[in-house]
């Protein structure tokens, strides 16, 4: 197996581009991240383009006006975790030899609305909605570890600070807790500014061997691991973790394990807090704490942006936006930037390594569908 | 007559009985694996758990306990907030994601005893009552 670089990445803004073809802000991604490399678009050999809700060829009708003839593009599919399997899946073809260059897309336009649910969805066919979910692991944290509502606001109140330093994100306005906690309740006790907004964007980065990466850009950013992985039933008669947190759990050992490191290696990270219940669970799935104390984490402001980790940098799904095939590669464009020192007004000081995690697909029976965790080196 | 048309209708098969009679209770049809007794629902041909294939079927406890629950806000189509849903885990060691009932006067605890019923859910385009399965707090 071969080592592999990001040496180029861009991202939309993220935000609403409802008068505007997914085609024409998708390729203007690419184009960026492309310049933004170092490669000739023709030395270009694969593309992988996560999107869910884009129609057929996706990858293709992005591609075909930059002049990348005849390569192998291949469209993917995985909800939330989509962006982060089309990374993986590039990252797969360069390790393992097939190709030296290619090209990790993200792009969806969203509908407004809540995500519909799969129409075999049991669940979604009574009343499930993705808030409300999430809103029942908030009551059971609550339970079983008095985590209250004002530690589950402040998750919001530090994305949308670090949103509002953020040119890329779709909200750029800081939130008092009292905002947070007073916009309207959409599943108790989820309010509107703890749900992640209806966000159009894209996302793009170029990967190369590691040999070569030096040839293109000066700083190059090593991937040190990459993993996709999907939900497996957990027996609650066995007393085993909710398919979720085994699933984060397992996703991040398995990372940590391929990068020889450990949570307390982690500079910066970007994770999946589509709602702010999902980010405190994370730090706890991710071993950036232990199981009940993320309420702790984020009161004491440990993952602020001069906190000891600093978790999504960016604003997160809060405030920078969830397209959701787009996310996963938008958390590798930001953890890049932290980590060649490009991340202006909200860099972090000075990571040498940074995470990055996103997970979705409810699956009744499984949890959710897939998780991606990656790990980048400077 | 207008009246007689309306049929009542599970919103799908093979998930629940309807009582014929008041003293009878409704149940959840679930599956037993006979290979290593793990139960589950809805009824399925592979176990979850082992992906064993001799599955019997068997009506679930009508009671539980809530594991979780919220009340929602924002409805999901065809639904009218506010509404409650929760988790139930039912003796058999199932945990059973369902719409609750009678939550507005009697209030919702994690950890209290709940009883499945079965109401309408809502009415089809042919105005036929459309039976689901919720659960209530005793």
């Amino acid at each position: 197996m071969r080592e592999v670089c990001v040496i180029g990445v861009a991202m939309t803004r993220f935000g609403r581009y409802s008068e505007i073809w997914m085609e024409e802000f998708a390729r203007e991604a690419c184009e960026a991240a492309i310049h933004d490399s170092g490669v000739r678009r023709e030395d270009i050999q694969v593309a992988y383009c996560s999107q869910s809700f884009q129609g057929r060829v996706a990858g293709q009708r992005i591609l075909k006006d930059l002049g990348l003839p005849g390569i192998p593009v291949i469209n993917v599919e995985n909800a939330c975790a989509g962006g982060g399997t089309s990374f993986h899946a590039t990252w797969m073809a360069i390790a393992g030899g097939f190709y030296d260059v290619g090209i990790a897309i993200g792009v969806e336009k969203m509908t407004k609305g809540l995500i519909p649910p799969n129409p075999e969805d049991l669940e979604g066919l009574l009343g499930r909605t993705y808030p409300g979910r999430f809103a029942m692991m908030a009551q059971r944290h609550m339970y079983e570890y008095r985590t209250t509502r004002e530690q589950l606001a402040k998750v919001s109140v530090k994305n949308h600070q670090n949103g509002s330093l953020n040119p890329y994100a779709h909200y750029r306005e800081s939130l008092s807790l009292e905002a947070v906690l007073n916009s309207r309740m959409v599943a108790e006790p989820l309010t509107l500014l703890q749900c992640c907004p209806v966000t159009d964007g894209a996302a793009a980065a170029v990967l190369c061997s590691k040999d070569i990466a030096k040839k293109y850009h000066d700083q190059p950013i090593e991937i040190v691991a990459s993993i996709v992985t999907s939900g497996v039933y957990q027996s609650i008669r066995k007393g085993d973790f909710s398919s979720e947190t085994e699933l984060s759990k397992r996703a991040g050992e398995k990372a940590y394990e391929m990068a020889g490191i450990g949570p307390e290696d982690i500079d910066v990270a970007e994770v999946h807090d589509c709602f702010s219940i999902a980010e405190l669970l994370h730090y706890e799935e991710l071993g950036f704490c232990r199981f009940g104390e993320s309420g702790k984490l984020i009161e004491e402001g440990t993952t602020s942006l001069n906190g000891r980790i600093p978790i999504n940098p960016s604003g997160g799904l809060l405030a920078k936006g969830h397209p959701m095939g787009a996310t996963g590669i938008g958390q590798i464009v930001e953890i890049v930037w932290q980590l060649r020192g490009q991340a202006e007004k909200r860099q972090v000081k000075n990571p040498k390594v940074g995470l990055t995690h996103c997970v979705g697909g409810a699956t009744p029976g499984i949890g959710q569908g897939a998780c991606s965790v990656h790990i980048l080196k400077k | 007559m207008e009246k007689e048309k309306r049929k009542m209708i599970p919103f799908r098969e093979g998930l629940f009985t309807v009582p014929s009679s008041l003293s009878e209770k409704p149940h959840l049809i679930g599956s037993r694996c006979q290979n290593c007794q793990e139960v589950m629902f809805p009824s399925r041909p592979i176990c979850l758990n082992c992906f064993g294939k001799n599955l019997e079927q068997v009506a679930l406890s009508s009671r539980g306990r809530l594991f979780t629950f919220t009340i929602n806000h924002q409805g999901a189509k065809e639904f009218s907030p506010p509404y409650a849903s929760g988790y139930i885990d039912l003796p058999e060691g199932v945990r059973i994601y369902s719409l609750l009932t009678g939550w507005e006067t009697k209030g919702l605890k994690i950890g209290a005893e709940m009883e499945l019923v079965i109401e309408k859910i809502k009415e089809d385009n042919e105005g036929n009552v459309v039976l689901g399965y919720k659960f209530r707090p005793l």
